[in-house]
């Protein structure tokens, strides 16, 4: 049976079609009907993968929601949750996503100001039941004897902090987190 | 790697110790017993069948409703879900002399199977009375998933009443499925959120994403990489669709895979659906070079279906680019590091997870479970309708040949 194997010219169906209508194939192959009633979205046809250059990049966007602000903030305080995540159970809800549930919550009342809800949602957290650990009050402690050690404080926290971060963090709250966590140790 | 040895015909898995030193896995075993003793001859559609072609044209007579009414009917295509109580007990045997593709060259072909098309019910439906067209047969499937139930009362059809040669039967049976976007009812088999809950929408991350899968990717999440549901779905559609007007078609599907954590899964499907499944070592010129392989006329697979487009040194599978060469269709499932451009119907998902692979094999099997069920169905039809004209006729009477099937009915029945 006359075929065409050059797969980096054109598509099966050109092919096919043009083996027909040349004459060259006599018998229509079977999926040639199916593929003229239903063609793929694209036709297949063989490309080279080239590479990118320079600082061309992915068109493809990330992926945040305005909860991931609340998320942050939840994990640098308590650190990754008490409660393991069980993957299995689809309507399964941690301890950052009760969190976020209450923030908003409060967020809808009328509350503003961002820190004073955060305590409130600790607060009404720990009346449903769950305790919350501060991580900071735990860093507090290392972090005054390395101080006192060494004079790259600076760096010592930095990296202590990123030891720490279970959860990766979205860039621009990654620069946030660090400073707010400068405070809280500066003074002590 | 290929080429080893191990028992044909047998079942069950590795017995002791490997034959040859470096044999991996099992030899790659026949998914359905060779030829049956004593099964039937294989019928075909266009071989010299006397009534067939003898069969007169159909006049519209005061008895009839222009449509071919078949009087008192046999089949019962609405149990064709629960068809192993009425039929006979033979499973779709494809009649092809086409091998499985083993990697041992003393597998020659499979010969061909008694075709069992014949669905035809021992119980008489005679007080029924129910007359099929053949028009109703050939309609999409309904939204309850089972075939169409036909109508009650032939309906006038002229072009129907005159079908005279078997060519023409079968060119209308071919044609008439494609004239109806969604035929088989592909659609109610899945939904973004059935794709969604099997975790189809999980890619890799950032840093293996191929390029040529860009325009199939939502967005990254933390640096792994989200599949669009929606374009998933409509190439799922699609994919599924071809495969099951192409298992319409009596054609030959190869499920390939070179995963072997869902192996054994996808040589399941391949045997529940009656289909074909090569999940080990790809031998060289197995497409390119059958005839050398396996004998001098050899059918080739008319459709591959790729569970895992990628072998396990990540690289892209031999048999897509010989099955692009070789000019034979492609369904497959690609995830984010794999090339889609080869493939004919790509489906753009995870084929990591288990879920995710369970439930594409679920929807090829049934997928192509009901593409054959129809054909069969039609098939039966022509024959009832063929059986018809030629008892009408009362004259030159050879009992016809499937008659003699196993179980099926016998002529006295029919009146």
């Amino acid at each position: 049976m006359a075929g065409s194997r050059l797969e980096t010219v054109g598509s099966i169906f050109s092919r096919t079609r043009d083996l027909i209508r040349a004459g060259v194939l006599k018998k229509k192959p079977l999926w040639l009907d199916v593929y003229n009633a239903f063609p793929p979205m694209k036709e297949p046809v063989f490309l080279r993968p080239r590479l990118r250059y320079g600082k061309a990049k992915a068109d493809i966007q990330d992926i945040f929601y305005h909860e991931d602000r609340i998320r942050v903030k939840f994990y640098s305080a308590y650190g990754s949750g008490q409660k393991a995540f069980d993957l299995l159970n689809p309507n399964f809800k941690s301890t950052c996503q009760r969190f976020v549930e209450k923030y908003t919550e409060l967020q809808t009342l009328g509350e503003t100001d961002e820190d004073k809800l955060f305590v409130e949602t600790g607060k009404a957290l720990l009346a449903e039941g769950i305790i919350l650990r501060r991580l900071g009050e735990a860093r507090t402690q290392e972090g005054g004897h390395i101080s006192q050690k060494s004079e790259h404080t600076d760096l010592k926290t930095l990296l202590m902090l990123e030891e720490n971060q279970p959860q990766q963090v979205p860039q621009e709250e990654h620069l946030k987190a660090p400073e707010k966590r400068m405070k809280d140790l500066s003074p002590s | 790697m290929g080429g080893g040895s191990g028992t044909g015909g047998g079942g069950g898995r590795l017995q002791g110790a490997p034959r040859a030193p470096g044999l991996a896995g099992r030899p790659w075993r026949p998914l359905f017993p060779r030829e049956r003793e004593g099964a039937p001859p294989p019928q075909r559609l266009h071989s010299s069948e006397p009534e067939a072609s003898a069969a007169p044209p159909e006049r519209c007579s005061p008895g009839n409703q222009g449509a071919v009414p078949l009087g008192a009917l046999l089949l019962d295509t609405c149990e064709a879900g629960g068809a192993g109580s009425q039929a006979p007990a033979q499973r779709f045997e494809p009649t092809r002399r086409f091998c499985y593709i083993s990697s041992r060259k003393s597998d020659k072909r499979v010969p061909g199977c008694g075709r069992s098309t014949l669905w035809v019910g021992t119980g008489t439906s005679s007080a029924d009375n129910r007359t099929w067209s053949l028009r109703s047969i050939l309609e999409p499937l309904s939204p309850r998933g089972s075939p169409a139930q036909g109508r009650l009362g032939g309906r006038k059809d002229p072009s129907w009443g005159l079908l005279t040669s078997a060519e023409n039967f079968h060119d209308k049976v071919l044609s008439e499925p494609l004239k109806h976007s969604d035929f088989f009812n592909v659609k109610e088999l899945f939904s973004v959120k059935s794709l969604f809950d099997a975790r189809v929408h999980l890619g890799h991350k950032a840093g293996c994403r191929h390029r040529f899968m860009e325009p199939y990717i939502f967005g990254s999440r933390l640096g792994q990489d989200i599949i669009d549901l929606e374009q998933t779905a409509t190439h799922l559609q699609l994919a599924l669709n071809f495969t099951a007007h192409m298992a319409y078609r009596k054609a030959i599907i190869l499920f390939v895979s070179r995963n072997r954590q869902f192996s054994h899964l996808i040589e399941t499907t391949a045997r529940d659906c009656g289909e074909y499944a090569h999940t080990r070592y790809f031998k060289g010129g197995l497409l390119t070079n059958a005839p050398l392989l396996f004998g001098p006329s050899v059918r080739l697979p008319d459709l591959l279906i790729f569970l895992h487009t990628l072998n396990n040194v990540f690289e892209p599978h031999v048999a897509v680019r010989d099955a692009a060469k070789m000019n034979i269709p492609t369904v497959g499932i690609v995830d984010t590091n794999c090339n889609p451009c080869l493939i004919t119907y790509p489906v753009p998902g995870n084929d990591d997870s288990p879920p995710a692979i369970q439930l594409f094999c679920g929807l090829f099997r049934t997928v192509i479970s009901r593409a054959k069920e129809k054909r069969r169905q039609v098939e039966a039809m022509y024959r009832l309708q063929g059986h018809k004209a030629a008892e009408g006729m009362d004259l030159k009477s050879h009992p016809p040949q499937e008659h003699r099937q196993g179980g099926s009915v016998s002529t006295s029945q029919i009146h």
